[in-house]
């Protein structure tokens, strides 16, 4: 079909345009660099999504979204510190958050139990979630990695189209 | 949400209410489409989360209304910052939540507009180079659309059935079909593209029954040649066999290129209806002064 030719120079520009908005803003960087707490949130953050995602058995795309949301999160509010629980919950919430991205018919509950570690009730969760979305202003559909293999797999012209589809 | 006065409610739905209000600060004009949040055991619907994130995202095009901020308001509303006290430990009933998508504020639409020009005081056609300037902005912006749908949207694995109004639903989605693409919308912008022509809806169904029969009517029944396939989707029955019209008697005003381009765009095989980049480079256009959008 036509759809290669339709992946084609506009879309890479607008993936790059989009992209913008859903980076986390500068100061991440210089918190990252100054702030050790940051380092070691975030580090000890992206871990439990990792555990997690090997609990629930999603996809790449799920974890890497939430990493997103998370990056994007600390970089707009302080965190305080001495707060164990704010590590858990913002991990747990930015999960739910791209796993409602990926599919519709998500339970927060494959998140939850002793093995992944995450133990909060489903309305602390929920106000989490709505305090990162009134952060992130509601932007959820971040560009990943995964956005530009469309872009490359039409490049690449493959001489078998099923093989194409299957990349796809 | 206390930095807005609201003045006036201007469109009631299934969905909410809208409302035209004022910036107090800036004392910009916006529209205010509240909607509630149904908070259920599982948080935030996803359905609202993909709705209004593809809104933030396809709202930076100038053909595509403007979302300029979305507002979520608690109905036991408290201030929402990490520092102030433990969440785990705040007992709140989470469940009446609204969201307020805030938008530019549009004094009118294309409905509005083409019933101003068949009813009241004067009634007159609108002229034809306007339908070809609307028409031109009307693909612009549902290109827009599919270029970063294809790009950014995680596909769902199956789609719903009940989706765009009834008069503007293809037959692909009256016929059951649940891998629809971006056709769908091409269908629609051709009934928009006669509706403009005629200042009235080219098939004005009553049920899905009754739409389906408007289309087959003036586009003959389709078959197996035409559109490979339709026979085997979930919905198809046996119909009489009509015999295709001439697409100029329900568009007589419209001129050969715009006919021409009407056809591609009601084109019964979704493969084969031309999509909204292609469109805008239609013979149809040339006439149009391009640079100005």
């Amino acid at each position: 079909l036509a759809s290669s030719e339709e992946h084609q120079p506009d879309t890479i520009t607008y993936l790059f345009a989009s992209e913008f908005d859903h980076m986390p803003s500068r100061n991440l960087l210089d918190l990252l660099e100054t702030r050790d707490f940051y380092v070691s949130f975030r580090q000890e953050a992206i871990s439990l999504i990792l555990q997690a995602q090997y609990f629930c058995d999603c996809g790449p795309f799920v974890p890497y979204l939430a990493v997103n949301f998370m990056d994007r999160f600390i970089s707009r509010i302080e965190i305080p510190e001495g707060k164990p629980w704010i590590l858990r919950l913002l991990a747990v919430s930015c999960l739910s958050l791209a796993a409602k991205m990926e599919s519709t018919d998500f339970s927060v509950c494959n998140f939850q139990g002793d093995e992944a570690g995450f133990i909060f009730d489903n309305k602390t969760i929920n106000r989490m979630e709505l305090l990162i979305l009134d952060t992130l202003d509601w932007r959820m559909r971040s560009i990943t990695p995964f956005s530009f293999l469309h872009f490359f797999i039409s490049l690449s012209q493959l001489k078998d189209p099923a093989l194409a589809q299957t990349l796809k | 949400m206390e930095k807005y006065e609201k003045l006036e409610k201007v469109g009631e739905g299934t969905y909410g209410k809208v409302y035209k209000a004022k910036d107090k600060v800036t004392g910009q004009i916006v529209a205010l489409k509240k909607t509630r949040l149904e908070m259920d055991e599982e948080g935030v619907p996803p359905t609202a989360l993909r709705e209004v994130s593809l809104l933030q995202m396809l709202s930076q095009s100038l053909y595509v209304v403007r979302l300029l901020s979305v507002e979520h308001v608690d109905a036991n509303s408290t201030n929402s910052n990490l520092d102030d006290s433990d969440p785990s430990k705040r007992n709140h009933t989470n469940n009446k939540s609204n969201l307020y998508l805030v938008f530019e504020y549009l004094d009118t639409d294309l409905k509005k507009f083409i019933d101003s020009h068949r009813k009241g005081a004067n009634p007159r056609p609108l002229p034809p180079s306007l339908i070809q300037s609307f028409l031109f902005q009307l693909c612009k912006g549902v290109a827009h659309c599919h270029s970063h749908g294809r790009a950014f949207t995680v596909p769902l694995k199956s789609y719903t059935h009940e989706i765009v109004t009834l008069w503007y639903r293809a037959p692909e989605v009256l016929l059951g079909s649940s891998h629809y693409s971006t056709g769908v919308d091409m269908w629609s912008v051709g009934c928009i593209f006669a509706e403009m022509s005629r200042r009235q809806a080219l098939f004005p169904g009553d049920s899905e029954f009754q739409q389906l029969l408007h289309i087959f009517r003036l586009l003959g029944t389709p078959t197996e040649e035409q559109w490979p396939g339709v026979t085997a989707l979930r919905d198809w029955h046996v119909y009489p066999k009509w015999e295709p019209q001439n697409l100029v008697r329900v568009v007589p005003s419209l001129g050969p290129q715009g006919v021409d381009l009407l056809s591609k765009m009601l084109k019964y095989d979704p493969a084969e209806r031309i999509s909204a980049k292609a469109a805008m480079d239609h013979p149809y256009f040339d006439s149009l002064d391009k640079s100005q959008f």
